[in-house]
């Protein structure tokens, strides 16, 4: 019964893990010479004047660019080289986000030739983003309620065992 | 009101999270069965409530709902804001994994100040209940702000003030409003946990 009730809160807590979502999103347009970084809200809301972050490939602590999102959350910078670039974004408010941006060789070569590279999302986990925010708002609730569920149902046996010892006594 | 991962000190993070489990823990000796319900209810209702949100001045803020945990747990509030904001920060990453201690200490803050106003029985009720919705913001806006303050991180205080002030008022109308139609409907929810502390 024990090790019943141990497996199930494992499994509740292990579960919201699968649907990592995100509230400050950092979404990037790739349009060689220009990288244009796009932060806003998980409810679409523009994360405006942001504090923008730029590192370069292998530059953890040196920042290549700093400087602030305009009114709609929008932030340009030009690489020099490829490689893995990081953008930090933070609204000071106590909202940050990280996000790696993979630039390629043949994003200088577009550059050259006046082609515009399709649109590339920085984040690993994007695909999460698609999940309705009132679908991961009712797993939420349900995950809560079957907590309280299985809480409640520990309590409530240790009071039933109680009492039947007492009345065994 | 949500710190996110890697703003404050890793090891100040970890020690809030060690001071909020230990608090659950002895909390969590000492809950009913028969209010854990409750707590699981009002657990859900702060949850969903970082969903409400208001985009003021170039950010996003949500509603808390801390003052009504405040009246309705009283210190058995400390739980439900806890696993309310775990979720969040697992779900919605709204927040951070590590700073979850940090977070529910500053918010359990919050819901304790509004337990101690709504306890003040001379003041009248509708004030008690704003008073309690408004400062169950305030108090943790001001922990967050001195907390951001000692870190050297975050916008002007009084930028995150004016930002806070504005959700204090939403907050305390929301509570007024949430305590009358408890009054309306004659709900023994406003008594039961104040008439056993």
């Amino acid at each position: 019964m024990k090790n019943i009730r141990i497996i199930s809160i494992i499994f509740f807590l292990s579960a919201p893990l699968i649907t990592f979502c995100h509230e400050l999103q950092v979404v990037v347009d790739l349009r060689p010479p220009f990288v244009v970084v796009h932060s806003q809200y998980g409810d679409n809301e523009f994360c405006s004047y942001a504090d923008v972050s730029i590192f370069g490939p292998e530059s953890d602590s040196t920042e290549f660019q700093i400087g602030n999102a305009d009114v709609n959350g929008n932030f340009s910078f030009l690489p020099d080289r490829p490689g893995m670039w990081t953008v930090k974004v933070d609204d000071g408010m106590g909202h940050v986000k990280k996000a790696g941006i993979e630039v390629m060789e043949s994003f200088f070569s577009d550059q050259e030739m006046g082609i515009n590279s399709s649109a590339v999302s920085a984040d690993a986990d994007r695909s999460a983003e698609k999940i309705p925010v009132y679908l991961k708002a009712v797993f939420g609730l349900s995950l809560i309620f079957g907590i309280t569920g299985i809480l409640y149902w520990i309590k409530a046996s240790r009071v039933i065992k109680n009492r039947e010892r007492s009345i065994e006594a | 009101m949500h710190i996110a991962d890697g703003i404050i000190a890793a090891e100040i993070a970890a020690a809030a999270d060690v001071v909020s489990v230990g608090t659950i823990y002895f909390l969590g000796k000492r809950i009913k069965a028969a209010d854990i319900p409750k707590l699981g209810m009002m657990a859900a209702a702060l949850f969903v409530a970082s969903l409400i949100h208001f985009p003021i001045a170039g950010t996003s803020i949500h509603l808390g709902l801390f003052g009504i945990a405040g009246i309705i747990l009283g210190i058995n509030a400390f739980p439900a804001i806890f696993s309310a904001l775990l979720f969040q920060a697992l779900i919605f990453q709204h927040g951070g994994i590590l700073s979850v201690g940090l977070n529910s200490l500053n918010m359990g803050a919050g819901a304790l100040s509004a337990w101690m106003i709504w306890r003040m029985k001379a003041v009248p009720e509708p004030l008690r209940a704003f008073a309690a919705g408004a400062m169950a913001i305030l108090i943790p806006a001001l922990l967050m702000v001195v907390e951001f303050q000692l870190s050297g991180y975050g916008r002007r205080i009084f930028f995150i003030f004016y930002i806070y002030a504005l959700v204090a008022v939403i907050e305390g109308a929301l509570t007024l409003v949430v305590i009358n139609f408890f009054r309306l409907v004659k709900s023994p929810i406003l008594e039961a946990y104040n008439e056993k502390h």
